[in-house]
């Protein structure tokens, strides 16, 4: 079987293409309106909402970069994960019922939207859609790119496609990403997300239990070779020591209730009771698909030090060589798909809040309408793709930056005003303008001017505690902002 | 209300200034760790932050800070107009942030006498306090989880909230 180990994965992805298609088609028919196209009609079940959730939330980063950050760093990048359920817990107790409820109150599109409705002042929600589409730029090129360089990856190594350029790549897929988002906006989006994320928890699962496998005394095995080498390692704080990891925890613990392209997710669902079974549906999923991201690092990282495993080129090269060297070649294949499925679930989600920003949000804020908004919405759903393939391919650096600046970027900006705002009556338009704005000023100013942060504290942590202060020091210091009286009966519920 | 949002603005405060007291700080050597001599892709740690008491402390009081923001803001997630269902709500997010508290003071403190004494002691094929940060600090929230999944409808999202909402969407309707 070894000797069909490509043609096995192209099959795999191959297939899971076609079923996005397959996805699309059939999503057409269920959008005829914009409210269809970004708000998929406010009647999720619960098991679409949960898989698109968690699915949203483990972007390429988990499948390619998170593997690589435990090879090169041991256990520092674990804290990301480590966070995931107290994370979900703050989420679902301040917003899955409040972004609920005001989404229906509000007949909202947007997140922008709903903020409009909470603070009633257009300047609030514009600045909220402008940090959602630089972070959309920057998260949605990077997307684009990975998908490229795996697709290339596995392309290269056939007989009719081995020159193939990282062009066409990026050209076959943003193709099918525009097309089911296109055709079948939200709606395609989260039901490939549910297809996509029972692929990554299989394939993530099944990876796990081949890396235990592949040593002899299993995961003890792993750990001694790593402790061996360095304990601080395998200790809980990794390399890079408690400081940077404990700030991996706070900005990925609480900013995981300011991402956008996840949190728009929770205005979705048909029943406000579901959310207690979304919970749980959607911790479980991420849990299990995660496993990949640490099992993999972990198990590369010994095999290098046993000297079983070659050093790796790369830190991201840990588990596409994991795959090629360890898995079965058909677990290989699905694990391709799953890493697909992971790049294109975000990336679909990204593209749909940016389409939004861009046709709806900005417009709106500038007192501007737009008649057949539909029409309009799919148009510049694949313009935006376009434009970020372009910016990924093009951009250089900034490609980069902005893909690191995003997560952090949402938290600083999303949290206060969104988490905070929606639970505290007492937060005005103004605070909320100012803790955006700082977000944006704090993370940009670090990362242009390279500005050096001690003990490798993340970026995004310093923003989100100078954003929290600005927001609440500013809304005490004001006086009690005047509300719509139903946003405040709803936010008394 | 206004008391937690006023206690959580001055722990806030603090946080901030804790945080410029670890920038501030001397770095032990090598903090976050550098290029391994033999393996160009791979880091290796360097000094602890337990090389000097300053930056021991520091660095647990973070964790206490990133515990203690968690707990404000999900206190604040929990709050009720009807106090008999906000002291129950209350008593159990503190439960949850207490058993959160006391598992990473048992990661952190197995962690100084790791470093210390080089131990070898495994659980389920990790190091002790690396067993804590995957077994202890991750599940735990659980118990808040299972308070959400098993109370909405009691505590969360009652019939009585439902109504009130129909009640609201029918007004404005008729506006």
């Amino acid at each position: 079987m070894e000797e069909y180990r490509n043609p096995i994965i192209l099959t795999f992805v191959a297939f899971y293409m076609l079923l996005c298609i397959g996805v699309g088609i059939w999503a057409l028919r269920r959008t005829k309106s914009t409210h269809d196209f970004f708000m998929a009609g406010r009647d999720l079940g619960i098991m679409v909402t949960a898989f698109a959730v968690f699915s949203s939330t483990l972007s390429g980063f988990g499948f390619v970069g998170g593997p690589g950050l435990v090879y090169r760093m041991g256990m520092s990048s674990v804290w990301m994960f480590a966070c995931v359920i107290m994370g979900y817990n703050i989420s679902f107790m301040l917003l899955a019922k409040r972004l609920r409820l005001f989404s229906e109150l509000g007949n909202s599109l947007s997140l922008p939207d709903v903020v409009f409705l909470r603070y009633g002042k257009r300047s609030t929600s514009a600045l909220v859609a402008v940090a959602i589409i630089l972070g959309v730029l920057g998260y949605l090129a990077t997307q684009i790119l990975a998908m490229a360089v795996v697709l290339k990856d596995i392309l290269i190594e056939t007989d009719f496609l081995a020159n193939i350029s990282l062009e066409m790549c990026v050209v076959i897929s943003c193709s099918i990403l525009v097309f089911y988002s296109v055709t079948g906006g939200i709606v395609a989006s989260v039901y490939s997300d549910l297809i996509q994320g029972g692929v990554m928890v299989v394939a993530a699962t099944l990876v796990f239990l081949t890396v235990v496998y592949t040593f002899d005394n299993g995961f003890s095995e792993i750990s001694q070779t790593i402790q061996t080498h360095d304990p601080e390692a395998i200790g809980p704080w990794g390399t890079l020591g408690m400081v940077g990891c404990l700030s991996w925890f706070f900005v990925f613990g609480l900013g995981s209730s300011g991402q956008p392209h996840v949190i728009t997710k929770m205005m979705m669902y048909k029943n406000v009771s579901d959310a207690k079974y979304i919970l749980p549906v959607t911790t479980i999923g991420y849990i299990f698909s995660a496993l990949l991201w640490i099992g993999i690092g972990l198990a590369m990282r010994a095999l290098v030090l046993q000297g079983v495993q070659p050093e790796l080129a790369s830190p991201d090269a840990a588990a596409s060589q994991f795959l090629q060297n360890y898995a079965h070649p058909v677990l290989a294949g699905v694990v391709f798909a799953g890493l697909f499925a992971a790049i294109m679930s975000t990336a679909d989600a990204f593209l749909n809040i940016g389409t939004a920003a861009v046709m709806h949000d900005i417009p709106k804020a500038i007192g501007a309408t737009i008649k057949n908004e539909l029409f309009w919405a799919r148009m510049t759903t694949a313009l935006i793709t376009i434009f970020s393939a372009v910016f990924a391919l093009y951009s250089g650096d900034l490609v980069a930056i902005l893909g690191a600046f995003g997560w952090g970027t949402f938290a600083a900006a999303i949290v206060p005003v969104v988490v905070i705002g929606f639970n505290w009556k007492q937060a005005t338009p103004m605070a909320a303008n100012v803790a955006v704005v700082s977000s944006l000023v704090v993370n940009f100013v670090i990362k242009i001017f390279k500005i050096a942060v001690p003990y490798n504290i993340d970026v995004g942590a310093l923003a989100l505690t100078v954003s929290l202060i600005l927001f609440i020091g500013i809304s005490l210091a004001s006086e009690k902002p005047e509300l719509d009286p139903d946003v405040e009966a709803v936010m008394d519920l | 209300m206004d008391n937690i949002i006023k206690l959580f603005f001055g722990f806030l405060l603090a946080f901030g200034l804790l945080i410029l007291a670890i920038w501030l700080s001397d770095a032990p050597q090598n903090a976050t760790g550098i290029t391994d001599s033999t393996y160009a892709t791979l880091l290796k740690s360097g000094e602890t932050m337990t090389a000097t008491a300053a930056t021991k402390w520091l660095s647990y009081l973070f964790g206490i800070g990133i515990i203690g923001i968690f707990g404000f803001v999900i206190f604040l997630g929990g709050r009720k107009q009807d106090a008999t269902t906000q002291k129950k709500i209350y008593r159990i997010l503190g439960l949850g942030l207490t058993f959160y508290f006391l598992v990473y003071n048992a990661m952190v403190t197995s962690w100084w006498s790791y470093v210390e004494t080089n131990s070898m002691e495994y659980f389920m094929g990790l190091p002790k306090p690396t067993a804590w940060m995957i077994f202890g600090m991750l599940p735990i929230p659980f118990f808040i989880s299972f308070f959400y999944i098993t109370k909405f409808d009691e505590w969360i999202y009652t019939k009585e909230d439902a109504q009130k909402f129909k009640e609201i969407m029918a007004n404005r309707a008729n506006r």
